[in-house]
Order: C-alpha cells, then sequence, then structure tokens
C-alpha cells in the first residue's frame, strides 16, 4: 500500500514537472510571404536550427523557446512578399541556452545565422548560407552558391557541391564531401578532410591540423594545401598533376612514384616535385614540420 | 527604458527593418541616451562610408615594383625583439575602428602575399646576413603586429561578452599560433629568402588575425 503510494507520489510529481516545462517554453510560429531570394537572418541564444530549403515563395519558422527568451522578429510591414527578415533571440540571463528552431525557406534564399553552442542542420538550399557558431556542430547538405562557415570548436561537414566555400574553426574539425569551385578552408588545430567530387581552386590552411586530401582537382585548377606541424595526406588516384612538396623539416614520403625527396635548402626538410600524366593541375604542399604523404 | 540599444536593434534601426512601434521606441531612447546617439552615430556613419567603398580594390602597380626593389637592394634589418606598447584599454571599441581595423587587415594580408610572391626563387643562395629579414618583411610584421594590438585590446574591453570556457578556447588557440609563429620567425631568420617558409609564416599572421577578428566580432554581437 506505502509503496503504492510512493509511486502514484512519483508519478504526480514527474506529471507536474512535464506539465511546468511545457509551460516555461513559448511557441514559435512565424509565417510570412517572401521573395524567392530572401535575406533571413537570424541571430541569439537557440541550441538547435534546421533549415530546409523548399519550392515555395514563403517562410516558415517553427519552434520553441525558453519562456523567458525574448524572441524579436522583424519582418518589415505591408502584405507583400518580403526580400529580407531578421529575427533575434535573446535567452534569459544566468540560464543554459536551450531552445529548437525549425526554418522553411525558399531554395533560393540567403541565410544568415548565428549563435554559441548550437546544432546547425541545413538541407536544400542553394542561394547562399553564412553560418557562424562557437561550439556545436553545422552540417549542410547541398549545393549553395555561397557557404561562409565559421566555428570555434564546433565541427563542419559538408555534403553537396557549393560554388564558392569558406569555413573557418579553431579547433573544429571540417569535413568535405562533394566538390567545390572555389575553396578556402582555415583552422587552427582542427583536422581537414576532403573527399569525393572535384576542386578547382582550393587553399586549405592549417597550423596544427592533419588535411586529407582524397578527391579530384579538374583541369587548369589548383591545390594549395599549408600547415605548420599537421601531416599532409594526398591521395593522387588517377589525378593527372604537377605536384610541388616542400617542408622545413618535416619528411616527404612518396608512395606514386619512384621518385624520392631531395635534402631542403639547408641540409632540413625535403622537397619533391612530380608531374603525373599530362599535369594539367597543380598542387602545392608545404610545411613546416608535419609530414607530407603521397599517396596513389 | 532604462537599458541600453542591443546592437541588434542598433544594426536593424540602420537597416529600418524594425516594426513602427519597436523603431519609435528605440529613436525615442537613442534621442535621450547619449550613449546608444553616439553609437547610432557612428553606426550609420560607418554605413556610410561603406556604401561608398568601391566593390573591389587593385594594388597600385607600382606598389609591387617598390617591394622587389627594396628586396632586391638586399637590405637587411634585425626583427624588433621588444614588444609594441600598449595603449590604453578599449581604443578601438567602435564600428568605425572596426571597419578600419579590418581595412588594415586586408592591408597587411595584401602586403605579406605581395612580399611573398616577389621574393626570391627557392633555388637561390640563403641571403648572406643571418638573423635578419628585409626591411619590407619588417614593416609588414609591425603592422601585423599594431592590428593584433587593437585587436587584442578590443578583445579585452568585450572580455565580459564571452563565456569562460570560450576565452580559455580561444587563448589556447592563440598560443598555438604563437609557438608555429616564433619557430617559423626562427626558421626565416636563418634563410630569409626562402619562399616557402615565409608562405606558411605569412599563413600564421594571417590565422591570428583571423582568428582575433571572429572572436571579436563573436564578442561584440
Amino acid at each position: 500500500m506505502r509503496s503504492s503510494l510512493l509511486r502514484i507520489a512519483f508519478l504526480a510529481g514527474v506529471a507536474v514537472l512535464t506539465a511546468t516545462q511545457a509551460g516555461a517554453q513559448q511557441k514559435v510560429d512565424v509565417r510570412r510571404a517572401v521573395t524567392r531570394d530572401v535575406y533571413v537572418r537570424l541571430n541569439g541564444a537557440f541550441s538547435s536550427l534546421k533549415v530546409t530549403g523548399w519550392q515555395k515563395d514563403s517562410l516558415v519558422m517553427t519552434g520553441v523557446l525558453p519562456r523567458e527568451s525574448r524572441f524579436e522578429p522583424a519582418m518589415g510591414a505591408g502584405p507583400g512578399p518580403v526580400p529580407g527578415l531578421k529575427f533575434y533571440i535573446e535567452g534569459a540571463a544566468n540560464t543554459p541556452v536551450s531552445g529548437s528552431l525549425e526554418l522553411f525557406v525558399p531554395v533560393g534564399a540567403t541565410v544568415w545565422a548565428k549563435s554559441g553552442s548550437a546544432t546547425i542542420d541545413v538541407t536544400g538550399i542553394t542561394g547562399g548560407l553564412d553560418l557562424n557558431i562557437v561550439g556545436g556542430s553545422i552540417s549542410v547538405a547541398g549545393n549553395p552558391r555561397e557557404l561562409n562557415i565559421e566555428s570555434m570548436d564546433g565541427t563542419v561537414t559538408v555534403n553537396g557541391a557549393p560554388t564558392w566555400m569558406r569555413a573557418k574553426t579553431a579547433t573544429g574539425d571540417v569535413t568535405i564531401r562533394g566538390s567545390c569551385t572555389d575553396l578556402g578552408i582555415t583552422t587552427v588545430s582542427g583536422t581537414i578532410t576532403i573527399r569525393d567530387g572535384s576542386f578547382e581552386r582550393s587553399r586549405v590552411e592549417s597550423v596544427t591540423g592533419n588535411v586529407t586530401f582524397d578527391a579530384g582537382v579538374t583541369r587548369a585548377g589548383t591545390l594549395l594545401i599549408d600547415t605548420h606541424a599537421g601531416t599532409i595526406d594526398l591521395q593522387i588516384g588517377k589525378a593527372s598533376l604537377d605536384i610541388d612538396a616542400t617542408t622545413i623539416t618535416g619528411s616527404i614520403t612518396n608512395s606514386v612514384t619512384t621518385r624520392r625527396p631531395t635534402p631542403g635548402r639547408d641540409g632540413r626538410g625535403e622537397e619533391l616535385a612530380l608531374s603525373l600524366g599530362t599535369g594539367e593541375a597543380r598542387a602545392t604542399l608545404r610545411s613546416f614540420k608535419g609530414n607530407i604523404r603521397l599517396i596513389r | 527604458m532604462t537599458t541600453h540599444l542591443t546592437w541588434e536593434t542598433l544594426n536593424d534601426l540602420v537597416d529600418d527593418v524594425l516594426s513602427p512601434a519597436a523603431k519609435a521606441a528605440a529613436e525615442t531612447h537613442a534621442r535621450d541616451c547619449a550613449s546608444c546617439a553616439t553609437s547610432l552615430a557612428e553606426l550609420r556613419a560607418t554605413v556610410a562610408v561603406t556604401h561608398d567603398l568601391p566593390e573591389s580594390v587593385t594594388p597600385p602597380e607600382d606598389l609591387w615594383h617598390d617591394v622587389r626593389a627594396t628586396i632586391e637592394a638586399g637590405k637587411v634589418a634585425h626583427l624588433p625583439l621588444g614588444s609594441v606598447p600598449a595603449h590604453a584599454r578599449g581604443f578601438w571599441v567602435t564600428p568605425g575602428r572596426l571597419a578600419a581595423a579590418a581595412v588594415m587587415l586586408v592591408a597587411v594580408t595584401a602586403s605579406l602575399t605581395g612580399i611573398v610572391m616577389t621574393s626570391q626563387p627557392a633555388t637561390q643562395t640563403i641571403a648572406q646576413a643571418p638573423l635578419a629579414v628585409s626591411v619590407s618583411w619588417q614593416a609588414s610584421e609591425r603592422v601585423f603586429q599594431a592590428n593584433v594590438l587593437a585587436l587584442r585590446e578590443q578583445l579585452e574591453a568585450l572580455h565580459d561578452h564571452l563565456a569562460p570556457e570560450t576565452l580559455v578556447k580561444v587563448e589556447r588557440a592563440l598560443a598555438t599560433i604563437d609557438l608555429a609563429i616564433a619557430e617559423g620567425r626562427e626558421a626565416l631568420l636563418r634563410d630569409p629568402a626562402n619562399a616557402a617558409l615565409s608562405e606558411l609564416v605569412a599563413s600564421n599572421y594571417r590565422q591570428k588575425i583571423e582568428l582575433l577578428r571572429r572572436v571579436t566580432q563573436l564578442a561584440s554581437s
């Protein structure tokens, strides 16, 4: 009998807690006619954002935020489709950031989003994306025209073929699967992994992060990888490439041809120049003290 | 309204995207608050200036000729060992100066890249004067240090806007870059004509300024 009463009391407590939590949230439900290339700016305290491009001339944002959060939409006046919207979310003081939002926008939209520690997932946008977080993760699937990502220690994953892409992290790892015409990635100590597809102009820089490039370089394309202490792994496959590899104190391993690297300028480090195939593309690999490996 | 306008609201006001009620409230506050009025005026001035800027800037042809002439003249100078004197805290914390810092960043990057591009090829002999770098490189480093200092001061003034754990991560990353710069500079002093090495050191400089710029923007938003 006593245990039954305890059980009922416990369940009642859970019910009250759930109701309190539900009551402690505010619903977000924004619907607006927008232009096909609408610019959407979302800044503030949210922990999860899912952005989806759709074939409609409207924007829908739904989700929940803590009741203490201040949600400020700025959507302009008038009934017609608007070319730009801004949303600002101010979190409550001394409260962990939470709040989950889902945003549907026309595929050609440009979305700018910034938060502290957050998970941002984007799919199906062909316009522009400018995403900025401190921690958490950013994942983009699709072929945005422009993709700019900045993160401190959040991981970055891109699956698709952005035309222009820049990604900058401090410690966050960057993984790209796909293709890109103009690629620029910098990290301090995160790893950089580029696989599949083909890349036309790529510049990859790290301080201590390891770099793996296992993709193609388009005809007449350029690939530049600079690192201070990271390892550079270049998976060449059947690429037709002119390769120029230099280390200041690190070593170079060539598993592609029988050519051996030569000692560096003052007897330290190594240098290796290779021409594979008809050499229509060029790869320049430079490392201060990390090792460079050319792998078939 | 007792609290100051947020940076976001100031931007929205300048961009004219606030709702009529919010706009009226913000303008009323800005009329009564000298601090917000100043911020608003500076923001409007910054936006006006950026509208007048060209979309792209091509460095003058003779700039690289000058850089090359300086390098080829074989002039060398010792790297400064002392640190740049500190300025008053918070001196840079205005939107206008933030824009100026951005312009300076472009100038530094262009300058370093220009020097690297015009460096002597790797096959040439190592310069005769050890422990010295070119005057041009030294000048670029001075600009770099000034930018780092400015961004550092800005970051310090905005210190409270960042979470402690974020600051720890930033300082750790900056320490990693500083170590790389120190190693690179030491090697460059031994071999100042090494183009690959120059590029690597320039890359680390860019990383440091870029990281400071990002974290400062993060703190000010």
